[in-house]
């Protein structure tokens, strides 16, 4: 009987771990033949030039949950409103924070509150207020202030309750998105033969990296060990697994 | 005597031994360290492939850098500046000598230069000079040789580039390429002809009556018949295309440039297809009437309003409040007291709104009466930091 036992364990882990580099090895070269297709026909200075003066470049809202992020929010949401497309809006969600985020954002934004006619398209938990800013310079800005719902999620629809583009990105208000971002989320929806109902994109750490004014201006890797082989493991994920 | 391996031998031998090492084991065992093993192997190939393009893509970001460098400033000085140079003086300024030429990836990067300095620029270029900036660097024949004997990539490249310098290639380059079965290849040489020829450019559209438009495809046709308006061309009416395309979004692209070129003659048989079986053509016939003020449909939309799908119905109110006949306040008024989707109810309201003098004062009125979610529609619309971005 414990013959029995070791000799399945023993086949099993090796099966097991056959088939993950087999997995592996071949996401990989499905993602090496992809992004070897995507690389010839995506031209950033050209799709720029089509897409900022364009009346068929759809309208992008921008979602970013916020909870508890008073150290970082107006930085994050400086660099959100610094995106390069011509049409879009930056929805932050107040997710019931206990700090002070929602405070820096109405003063650093000069916010007040608007009587938004939220829709609500997805149940969430209930919104206490929407607020605008005043300086036109913020006119892409809305913030909502709701209750924490126990998720991201939950956030999320608030936002895309409160979104009035037909096309919406869900990220972390901590995250930094390239400044072409949007054109280059919107073009495989744009340009697929197939109808197209969601795009991912790559994600990086910025440990290491040179961030100047909300963006990245240098990319390089994390110099100590262990955020090095976080560093390793998105790159594969999102590189090999995702893509493949 | 010693027996010396050489050559395929090592293979063989190795293989072997492999094979008699695992010889006891199960024959599922033995696939998977077969299939695991060509893994290693490719995975060394992909691994060894990746470094060495790494190297190159460090080695031509430098020599994309030593273009930049040398050429960037006396470029864009050359390209803002108002008054003309020939090509000569072009070519002192640049320090580039007119009788010797780049090599293929220098030209590349220049491309890029070239782009580069005319997004910034804008509308400020000096076109003249930019011609004469492409004669100094002989562009014209790089991108024949980037299109005649380039990878697929790099045709595609130059022929998007095309468009983005204002550059120039002969027709039969071209020609050769427009009914390339690569799509991509395809459709870059077709808007690269429909930028440069003055011939029937637009021929493709008479010819592939069956031939399918992406929305990228549509706002890259968009802004090759804006260019050539701007050069000066007649822009061709689109209603034929409308009555010969086959694909429905196709169609609702024609009728929906009708409107952006404001094509007035084309609204009468327009109005006469309204009732397309098709809802986003119908759709877009609507945004077109709507958008080119054209009156006449205003006693139609109201008529279909009642049976079309919600967001018909948005773009009828929108249309009609557009027309401003004077008639059409009755009809925002009712449109808004029936509707029972939120989003047609704030639009309904807006438009009474922004009717003139006797909407506004019938938005005041039915503000007055307004009580809980109502109220809180008016309070939206009222309010001047609402509906802005």
């Amino acid at each position: 009987m414990k013959e029995i036992v070791f000799d399945f364990f023993n086949y099993f882990v090796f099966f097991y771990t056959s088939l993950m580099a087999i997995t592996f090895i071949v996401m990989m070269f499905l993602s090496f033949t992809s992004l070897k297709l995507r690389r010839s026909y995506y031209d950033d200075n050209y799709v720029r030039k089509v897409l900022s003066e364009s009346p068929y470049t759809p309208g992008v809202s921008v979602i970013a949950p916020a909870y508890n992020e008073e150290k970082t929010i107006i930085d994050n949401v400086d660099s959100m409103l610094g995106l390069d497309y011509p049409i879009f809006e930056v929805v932050i969600v107040n997710d019931g924070s206990k700090d002070s985020t929602l405070d820096k954002l109405i003063e650093h934004y000069e916010l007040v509150e608007v009587p938004f006619a939220y829709i609500e398209r997805i149940k969430t938990q209930p919104f206490r207020r929407v607020l605008k800013s005043q300086n036109p310079e913020y006119r892409r800005l809305i913030v909502v202030d709701k209750e924490n719902g126990g998720t991201k999620a939950d956030a999320s629809n608030a936002g895309i309750n409160a979104a009035q583009y037909p096309y919406f990105i869900c990220t972390d208000v901590d995250c930094i998105l390239r400044r072409d971002a949007l054109y280059r989320c919107i073009w495989p929806v744009l340009s697929s033969s197939k109808h197209v109902i969601a795009v991912s994109g790559t994600m990086r750490m910025a440990n290491g990296c040179r961030i100047k004014d909300g963006q990245v201006v240098e990319v390089r890797p994390p110099h100590t060990p262990i955020p090095l082989f976080q560093n390793l493991e998105y790159m594969r994920s999102y590189l090999v697994g995702k893509m493949g | 005597m010693d027996e010396i391996l050489s050559g395929f031998d090592y293979l063989t031998y190795y293989f072997y031994l492999l094979y008699y090492k695992f010889i006891g084991y199960p024959i599922v065992v033995r696939i998977c360290i077969a299939v695991v093993t060509l893994c290693v192997v490719f995975y060394l190939f992909l691994a060894l492939y990746l470094a060495y393009g790494i190297y190159r893509r460090q080695r031509e970001k430098k020599l994309g850098q030593r273009i930049f460098d040398r050429f960037y400033e006396p470029l864009k000085e050359v390209l803002g500046d108002r008054e003309n140079h020939p090509v000569g003086e072009i070519a002192q300024k640049v320090r580039h000598d007119v009788k010797k030429s780049l090599k293929r990836q220098e030209m590349r990067f220049l491309v890029q230069v070239l782009i580069k300095i005319k997004s910034e620029l804008g509308e400020k270029v000096n076109n003249y000079n930019m011609q004469n900036v492409q004669g100094v660097f002989k562009v014209g024949s790089f991108f024949e040789r980037e299109i005649q004997f380039g990878r697929p990539r790099q045709k595609i490249q130059a022929l998007l580039s095309i468009q983005s310098v204002n550059g120039y290639v002969s027709e039969a380059v071209l020609v050769r390429f427009l009914y390339n079965r690569r799509l991509e290849l395809r459709n870059a040489a077709r808007f690269a002809y429909m930028w440069l020829s003055q011939s029937n450019p637009f021929r493709f559209f008479d010819e592939d009556t069956t031939m399918k438009l992406s929305r990228w495809n549509m706002a890259e046709i968009h802004m090759i018949l804006m260019h050539r308006q701007k050069m000066g061309f007649v822009v061709p009416s689109f209603l034929k295309w409308v009555n010969s395309s086959v694909e429905d979004n196709v169609k609702a692209f024609f009728v929906s440039e009708i409107k952006l070129f404001d094509q007035r003659d084309n609204c009468p048989p327009l109005l006469e297809m309204i009732n397309t079986k098709t809802w986003p053509l119908r759709n877009e016939i609507v945004r077109t009437l709507g958008g080119m003020d054209y009156i006449e449909a205003e006693p139609k939309l109201v008529e279909i309003y009642d049976v079309q799908p919600e967001y018909i119905k948005q773009n009828i109110l929108t249309a009609v409040a557009g027309l401003r006949s004077g008639r059409g306040l009755g009809f925002l008024h009712e449109a808004f007291e029936r509707a029972d989707d939120q989003a047609t109810k704030l639009r309904a309201l807006t438009y009474i709104r922004d009717y003139g003098e006797q909407g506004r004062e019938l938005f005041g009125q039915l503000d007055d009466m307004a009580e809980g979610p109502a109220a809180q529609l008016f309070a939206h619309v009222k309010h001047p930091l609402t509906n802005q971005a």
